[in-house]
């Protein structure tokens, strides 16, 4: 990619990153505290951003010439899914490589993003209108949060219910059961088939030596 | 002949074939000591509207230009750094918060204008701990060996009278192990992309700076040295003869801006 093109995305990255992080200064104050390179590396399109802490921030770069002490590799989606379930990388489709440590620590940092959405909207529009808007931004992303857990619990339900186009959480669960059930018994038959053979040979000489006497 | 005829000889021998040889100044062969006499003349002219007349011919992009150029730079807090043709500061300005309070950045010009500009500027924004300013020559850099961690050129280089020499002096103040950055225009990869940049700087560009800083002729000159100043790898060949290794360049916006690197061994 030419360099150029790195470097405005990663430009625009950062410049969007650090006005957020103007309105949450606790979140800025731990990040300006993380030295060591974390590497995010995009498989399609390949681009690899680099970031780190600074007091002004999050610089995001297109180009690192200091050693990476974390590094990230997926898809676009799965690395971007990764941001929403940060718990586990188990079925993520990203692979790590370096330091844990420091990817829980953005992790952590991002989990508790606070963006003072009265602040950011007032220092825009003043002091009368700036909160009444940001409090009808932080009301209203506050119910479409509601709203969308509610939507899919209902789509879920109709999905699964109505439609029966696909099992319910028990209705799998169960039938989990009962595959490991069928497998362990399979496995208990093949375990006595073979001890069943086992002994048949090994009594056979005697057998036909006895018939033969 | 005595001692001091024959140095009287050397000094008029030299001064001849000195006002005999021939530079580039854009299309035009000028004598050579007349050239920083005449890229002076063009840098006073355009300094007071240089950053505006930036933004306008590249669009903004030689913010990302220089924005890489930090990057491959990877100056650290406590580095010393020298940044030559500095202009209105805006590499300096990176560079003294990426070195802090323990590092130095040195701000420097040939043209007292543009460094009066960045000097403002940066005093302007706040800069005033880790920037000196100096007015020098990049082909007699007035410091010792050895003192520099890295020595970056933005758009300077094709104005250097002799640039072998400058390059010779960089790598003298460069500490073993620092690094040259040559941030240029240079030749498009695409022959399309050179059509319509060909176009773009010889018709629109003196425009603009006709309109802009009412100085067509400073900007054709800009176009025309731009045509003059060596190829991306005839400058990787001109680091590596001055003594840089493992010299490397990258290829900004299809080629029409290239960054060299070099390490002094």
């Amino acid at each position: 990619m030419d360099p150029s093109i790195s470097a405005a995305i990663t430009a625009s990255i950062e410049s969007i990153i650090n006005t957020a992080l103007k309105y949450d200064p606790a979140s800025k104050q731990k990040i300006a505290e993380i030295n060591d390179v974390l590497a995010i590396e995009s498989t399609a399109p390949a681009l690899t951003i680099y970031c780190h802490g600074t007091s002004d921030g999050v610089r995001i770069m297109s180009h690192c010439e200091a050693p990476t002490a974390t590094q990230l590799t997926g898809t676009p989606l799965a690395l971007i899914s990764l941001l929403k379930k940060p718990t586990t990388l188990a079925g993520s489709g990203v692979e790590l490589a370096g330091s844990v440590g420091l990817l829980q620590r953005w992790q952590s940092i991002l989990n508790n993003l606070d963006i003072d959405w009265e602040d950011a909207i007032s220092s825009v529009l003043g002091d009368i209108a700036g909160p009444m808007a940001g409090k009808i931004i932080s009301s209203g992303l506050s119910w479409s949060k509601q709203q969308g857990s509610e939507q899919t619990h209902k789509l879920k339900e109709y999905i699964t219910e109505e439609l029966k186009v696909t099992p319910s959480k028990a209705e799998l669960v169960a039938f989990g059961d009962t595959v490991n059930e069928i497998k362990m018994d399979a496995e208990r038959l093949q375990a006595r088939f073979t001890e069943l053979v086992r002994k048949t040979q090994k009594n056979a000489p005697t057998n036909n030596k006895d018939a033969q006497e | 002949m005595s001692t001091t005829e024959q140095s009287n000889t050397e000094q008029a021998d030299k001064e001849s074939s000195q006002s005999s040889e021939k530079t580039h100044f854009g299309y035009e062969e000028v004598r050579t000591e007349d050239k920083a006499d005449r890229v002076a003349g063009v840098f006073h002219s355009v300094a007071g509207k240089y950053d505006l007349m930036n933004d306008l011919m590249s669009g903004g992009v030689h913010r990302l230009w220089k924005r890489f150029t930090i990057e491959v730079s990877g100056v650290r807090p406590g580095n010393k750094v020298l940044d030559i043709a500095g202009g209105t500061g805006d590499l300096a300005y990176k560079f003294s918060k990426l070195v802090g309070d323990t590092g130095q950045v040195i701000l420097s010009d040939i043209n007292s204008s543009m460094l009066n500009v960045g000097r403002d500027r940066l005093i302007d924004r706040g800069v005033n701990n880790n920037v000196q300013y100096a007015q020098l020559d990049a082909q007699f850099l007035p410091f010792a060996d050895n003192t520099f961690d890295c020595v970056t050129i933005a758009f300077g280089l094709r104005n250097v009278t002799d640039k072998d020499m400058a390059l010779r002096s960089i790598l003298r103040v460069l500490k073993p192990g620092g690094r040259l950055l040559v941030l240029e225009f240079s030749k498009p990869q695409n022959s399309l992309l050179e059509k319509v940049y060909d176009q773009y700087s010889f018709r629109l560009l003196p425009f603009m700076g006709k309109m802009i800083t009412n100085d067509a002729d400073s900007y054709r000159y800009l176009a025309e040295s731009i045509r003059m100043h060596p190829d991306q790898d005839t400058l990787k060949g001109m680091m590596d003869t001055a003594g840089f290794a493992n010299t490397e360049f990258y290829n900004m916006t299809g080629g029409i801006v290239a960054l060299h690197k070099g390490i002094k061994p």
